[in-house]
């Protein structure tokens, strides 16, 4: 089962299983299914409760958060993370503020895909996990795995809090795996994973980054006899700080590797955790590793310079564990 | 050895693209990046180029053709390669028709001991001492290891540095100290850390010898020494005092404590207002106190004023005993030994009995002549035992 059908049957299996669950968002009733065909099929399984909308994600948001507020479970699909912009007052002012603010949940779910692709340019590669988990309220989750999506997925939409669901498009149709929802393990939605045990250094990723991270932690392991504890957060907000700082105090060393801009970013918070909290377990500085600062380009020499991946990521663990 | 070229993700949300035109035909030659053929997707029209250089084998999708992501274009031959090993190029899927580069890694460090970048600087290994991590502090600090234990540590780390597994190794060699021992190697190394100084000064002890015979329970020269040490403290000494930081505090009443060899180590038990106690009966109040401490139920001793060694038990005439890390100093007493005397009256030597004594003391609280005078009064008393009753 591929990353994208594991959404696409999370979808269905909500909608079967809840009355209150209902999806919105533009072009994604019908034939066409949305940007990413992630609701094919859905819209004539499900009459009247996949719902296409205008070309405004602050009304997507908006009717969503309220409709939330009345007791509906909605799942609203953006075309790309980069337009959560347009929403961002929906989301940060009232869907992460309702509880706080009147004691009644909002259980909105919005499915954002995110991540670069080669050619994707500047308003379709962004990562926006960091500004949305800098406001309290806001679940943040980020699946790296077939069995993520379709189980955080769920989770997300049981969730009784605003999810801001991050689906990495490069996964979408490349990410492939033997998925079986009665037999995987079913993880929760705010736990980290361990994904490769090791006892030199920690790796910390997410998102289609992780993928990358066990590519160098293979590479580090053949070449050069270097075990690389690979650990992937599945959400950035809550952070999963306990198994963080639980493999750091093994191995002494941790590389945070993301695709998003370093400042002020998940690494960054990652980094100052291990810093703060496990200073007296380190034998080096933790490190990141985030895309170049600028914005993404289109140009796919370009892009491959500004993205981080495997050669890059083993690199830096290289640097840690020399140090 | 044949190489797939599979259809490729067209940026953003493309999930299939249709064959426009073939741009090379079977059996032609092909270079690597060579654009091989046209397809569109729902925004535009694109090219796909050939992964490898080799021979274009065939056409897997007609024009007009749909093809989605990961799906099969073309096969290519690369000539020559026949049982040769793994493509060059993984059979996966990529964007654009760029494949990633295999993961290679520099087989020998870069740049093994340099700093980071405009990171953290690297204080060098040998010489001016090796940088420590902050895993490798706090394991060290947890087993009371000093600077001088470190340099016996091989470091297998960067540079020699030591690692957390060079210290486990090192912790885990021989055999664990006694309790008793590694209390006393820890008093030792905590009190080391100040500048000590030791003044001497013989006592004559006849008129003492003499004298223990007519007092009750006959005292030792320790007691002596106890009773003259504290009769010459409550005289005022600026040695009575405890440093804290800059500041200096005196003791409210002149407890001593005194030496006693146990096995394995040394207890330091404390006789309370010893200028308070006649010496008559410091006698069984020391032995007192003793007992209790070998019975292990008195453990303080770090508020004494100072503490009473008599090595001259040991057949030792002289040493520098250490002062417990709480107390400003410590007495020593000296083996009664046998020295001539000069007696102006006949002009001659004659016999005399002496012991020397040492006074060990802290020079940050005060110098060598207040430690003389008081060492001086100490020794008056030992001479003259009838004035300390």
């Amino acid at each position: 089962m591929k990353y994208l059908e594991a959404i696409r049957l999370a979808l269905g299996e909500a909608l079967a299983e809840d009355p209150r669950v209902f999806l919105y968002g533009q072009d994604i009733a019908g034939t066409f299914g949305g940007a990413f065909k992630a609701t094919k099929g859905l819209s004539e399984r499900f009459p009247g409760r996949v719902l296409n909308a205008p070309i405004s994600e602050d009304a997507i948001a908006g009717l969503a958060i309220g409709a939330a507020m009345e007791g509906a479970r909605p799942v609203v699909e953006f075309q790309f993370g980069d337009f959560a912009t347009i929403a961002f007052n929906q989301f940060v002012n009232h869907a992460a503020t309702t509880y706080w603010r009147t004691g009644k949940s909002c259980p909105v779910v919005a499915r954002l895909p995110v991540g670069g692709t080669p050619g994707g340019g500047p308003f379709h590669c962004q990562m926006p996990e960091a500004w949305l988990s800098h406001h309290p309220g806001l679940v943040v989750v980020a699946p790296a795995t077939v069995a993520d999506a379709y189980f955080q997925l769920k989770d997300a939409i049981a969730c009784g809090d605003p999810v801001m669901f991050l689906e990495h498009k490069y996964l979408y149709y490349h990410l492939e795996a033997d998925f079986d929802p009665r037999r995987s393990e079913h993880l929760g939605l705010g736990k980290a994973a361990i994904r490769r045990p090791g006892a030199d250094c920690t790796l910390i990723s997410y998102s289609g980054m992780v993928h990358e991270a066990l590519k160098a932690a293979e590479a580090l392991s053949r070449d050069h006899d270097i075990e690389v504890e690979v650990i992937d957060l599945r959400c950035v907000r809550p952070l999963d700080t306990a198994t963080i700082l639980e493999s750091v105090s093994r191995t002494g060393r941790c590389v945070v590797a993301t695709e998003a801009w370093p400042f002020g970013g998940i690494a960054a918070e990652v980094t100052a955790l291990v810093a703060s909290e496990a200073f007296h377990h380190l034998d080096a500085p933790p490190l990141r590793l985030c895309a170049e600062d600028t914005p993404v380009p289109f140009q796919p020499d370009l892009f491959a310079a500004h993205h981080p991946d495997a050669d890059r990521i083993a690199a830096l663990v290289l640097e840690t564990v020399r140090f | 050895m044949s190489v797939t070229v599979r259809m490729p993700q067209f940026g953003e949300a493309a999930a299939d693209a249709t064959v426009v035109a073939w741009l090379v035909q079977p059996g032609s030659a092909v270079k690597a990046e060579q654009e091989i053929v046209e397809v569109q997707t729902e925004k535009s029209l694109l090219t796909v180029a050939a992964p490898v250089d080799g021979i274009l084998a065939d056409h897997a999708a007609k024009p007009g053709q749909t093809v989605a992501v990961g799906d099969v274009l073309a096969h290519i031959t690369v000539p020559g390669t026949a049982g040769a090993p793994a493509p060059v190029v993984p059979d996966e899927v990529h964007p654009i028709g760029t494949a990633p580069k295999a993961v290679t890694l520099p087989k020998k460090p870069v740049k093994a001991l340099q700093p980071l970048a405009e990171r953290t600087a690297l204080m060098g290994s040998h010489g001016e001492g090796s940088f420590l991590s902050p895993r490798v502090r706090a394991k060290v600090a947890e087993a009371g290891l000093k600077a001088s234990d470190l340099t016996a540590i091989v470091g297998t780390g960067v540079g020699g540095r030591i690692t957390a597994a060079d210290v486990d190794k090192y912790l885990a060699l021989g055999e664990p100290m006694s309790p008793v021992r590694q209390a006393v190697a820890s008093a030792m190394s905590r009190s080391w850390s100040r500048p000590l100084a030791t003044v001497a000064k013989p006592a004559l002890m006849d008129a003492l010898l003499a004298h223990r015979r007519l007092v009750e329970g006959r005292p030792s020269a320790t007691i002596y020494a106890l009773r003259a040490l504290a009769l010459a403290i409550a005289q005022g000494t600026p040695l009575a005092a405890k440093l804290h930081g800059n500041r200096l505090t005196k003791p409210q009443s002149i407890d001593l404590a005194v030496a006693v060899e146990i096995d394995g180590g040394v207890l330091t038990p404390v006789v309370r207002g010893v200028d308070k106690i006649p010496l008559a009966q410091l006698t069984a109040t020391v032995e007192q106190v003793i007992e209790r401490a070998r019975a292990g139920r008195v453990a303080d001793s770090g508020d004494a004023v100072a503490t009473v060694s008599n090595y001259g038990t040991f057949g030792l005439t002289w040493a520098t005993p250490i002062p417990l890390a709480g107390q400003p100093m410590i007495l020593g007493i000296g083996a009664v030994q046998n020295v001539p005397e000069w007696n102006p009256a006949t002009k001659s030597w004659d016999r005399a009995r002496a012991a020397e004594l040492t006074l060990t003391f802290d020079h940050r609280i005060a110098d060598g002549g207040a430690a003389g005078r008081l060492l001086a009064a100490v020794c008056d008393y030992l001479e003259k035992p009838e004035k300390m009753l």
